[in-house]
């Protein structure tokens, strides 16, 4: 039960920040700002391969973690 | 579920990867077309010689800007001239409204792409209020208002991603935020095929699969209102709208499925905890299903497309560059999380064993 507490606590801390953030105005202008700093340095090729080598990352976990399972369940039977 | 398809599960997470890696580069690196992101007036008066400052988005030097034009209630007025300076456009208006009143006109920049011979248009909605004077009493709008039928919408002959004035860059994020939902809705169905297996059958298996499904299903949710969050602060100016119908059946719709945690967790029994279990998840999902898809569609309030009357994403803001990473977004995400439910399956069936092993 405390497992599950704790699980749900964590869903609400994701969810209720959201609604809790108010009205506020969007700075547009520092947003543009950085799309045309990103833009103008190149610097997308360097945020598209960080993306990228995290997402690798979790797929080579998710093998390794899929050869793991399969090992203990070769080991059950 | 079929033994040979939990031992190749993980080429389900292979083919999702290259999926994924696919729309993650194209769908970044691929720039948005050229547009008119604003301009630096809203309003200019009639009969007054004004100059108005837009910003052109993406501009590229096989587009030669010829004029630009406001439209108001279908007359058309042209500019004195143009300056390009690439990422701005200054065009100076004499209009006199004649018998028109004050209004708000649509602006549109003309000129040619790549050498063609027919004319593109460039489109703002809304952008410019014109203000009637006093000794405005004849219009000097161009005699011909069909000179912008005979062009095309620069959409329809240049490469990109479509450009919104409101989506913008953001509109990129249709590749990770609604992907998030069909996930979500796939596994939750599929949780909800398995509840009703073990209905029929009794076999445990089926609700421990039912189980894993709508968890990962519950973490696809999350992940939704996550990048759905970011894409409203971006778009909407905030991040969760409070009267969006929409936002407010997946946050009711969400709450249902937690309970379904908190019911699971409540019952000590291992069949009657599977059966009530299953009950409420076939329960759950239709109503589920009604507050996100159905309930929206027929409120009159959305901010999102294709609900309230409004018409659908699919409409005019995904061309056909948008599709080629759309659907494989979709596919690859959902490769994905089914992998992680057939995982979490795994461990929760090694587990049931193990209790199994100690038991006797």
């Amino acid at each position: 039960m405390k497992k599950l507490t704790n699980k749900f606590a964590i869903y609400l801390a994701l969810l209720l920040p959201m609604s809790l953030f108010g009205e506020t105005e969007v700075q547009s202008s520092i947003s543009d700002q950085a799309a045309a700093y990103l833009a103008t340095n190149a610097k997308y090729h360097v945020v598209v391969a960080v993306l990228v080598v995290i997402l690798l990352g979790l797929v080579v976990y998710g093998l390794i973690l899929n050869r793991k399972i399969s090992n203990l369940e070769a080991n059950q039977k | 579920m079929n033994e040979k398809l939990i031992k190749r599960s993980k080429w389900l997470l292979v083919l999702g990867a290259i999926l994924v890696v696919y729309t993650l580069i194209g769908g970044l690196l691929i720039p948005l077309k050229t547009g008119v992101s604003g301009s630096d007036k809203l309003k200019i008066k009639s009969t007054v010689l004004d100059s108005v400052k837009f910003e052109i988005y993406n501009p590229v030097p096989e587009l030669i800007i010829e004029g630009a034009y406001l439209s108001k209630s279908d007359q058309i007025w042209k500019s004195q001239s143009v300056d390009n300076y690439g990422k701005t456009l200054i065009a100076t208006f004499d209009v006199s409204l004649g018998d028109q009143k004050s209004g708000y006109a649509d602006a549109f920049i003309r000129g040619q792409f790549q050498g063609q011979d027919s004319f593109v248009w460039l489109y703002l909605s809304n952008a410019l209020w014109i203000e009637k004077s006093a000794n405005d009493s004849t219009s000097n709008a161009i005699a011909d208002p069909s000179i912008l039928d005979n062009t095309r919408i620069i959409d329809e002959v240049q490469g990109g991603f479509p450009n919104r004035v409101v989506l913008n860059e953001s509109i990129r994020n249709l590749l990770y935020h609604v992907p998030m939902w069909f996930s979500m809705m796939f596994l939750l169905a599929v949780s909800m095929y398995f509840s009703i297996k073990y209905l029929r059958f009794g076999h445990l298996k089926d609700d421990w699969i039912s189980m894993s499904f709508l968890h990962v299903g519950i973490l696809n949710g999350i992940l939704g209102c996550i990048t759905g969050s970011i894409w409203a602060r971006v778009t909407w100016m905030s991040w969760w709208p409070a009267d969006d119908p929409k936002l407010n059946g997946v946050a009711i719709g969400m709450f249902m499925y937690f309970a379904y945690l908190v019911l699971r967790a409540s019952i000590k029994d291992e069949y009657q905890k599977a059966r009530i279990a299953s009950v409420y998840n076939v329960l759950v999902f239709p109503i589920f299903m009604a507050l996100i898809a159905i309930m929206p569609k027929l409120a009159d309030n959305s901010l999102h497309p294709g609900t309230g009357g409004s018409v659908g994403f699919n409409k005019y803001d995904l061309d056909n560059t948008l599709r080629m990473f759309f659907y494989p977004a979709i596919l690859g995400w959902i490769a994905i999380f089914s992998f992680i439910a057939i995982l979490r399956y795994r461990i929760e069936r090694i587990h049931q064993r193990q209790l199994d092993l100690d038991n006797e």
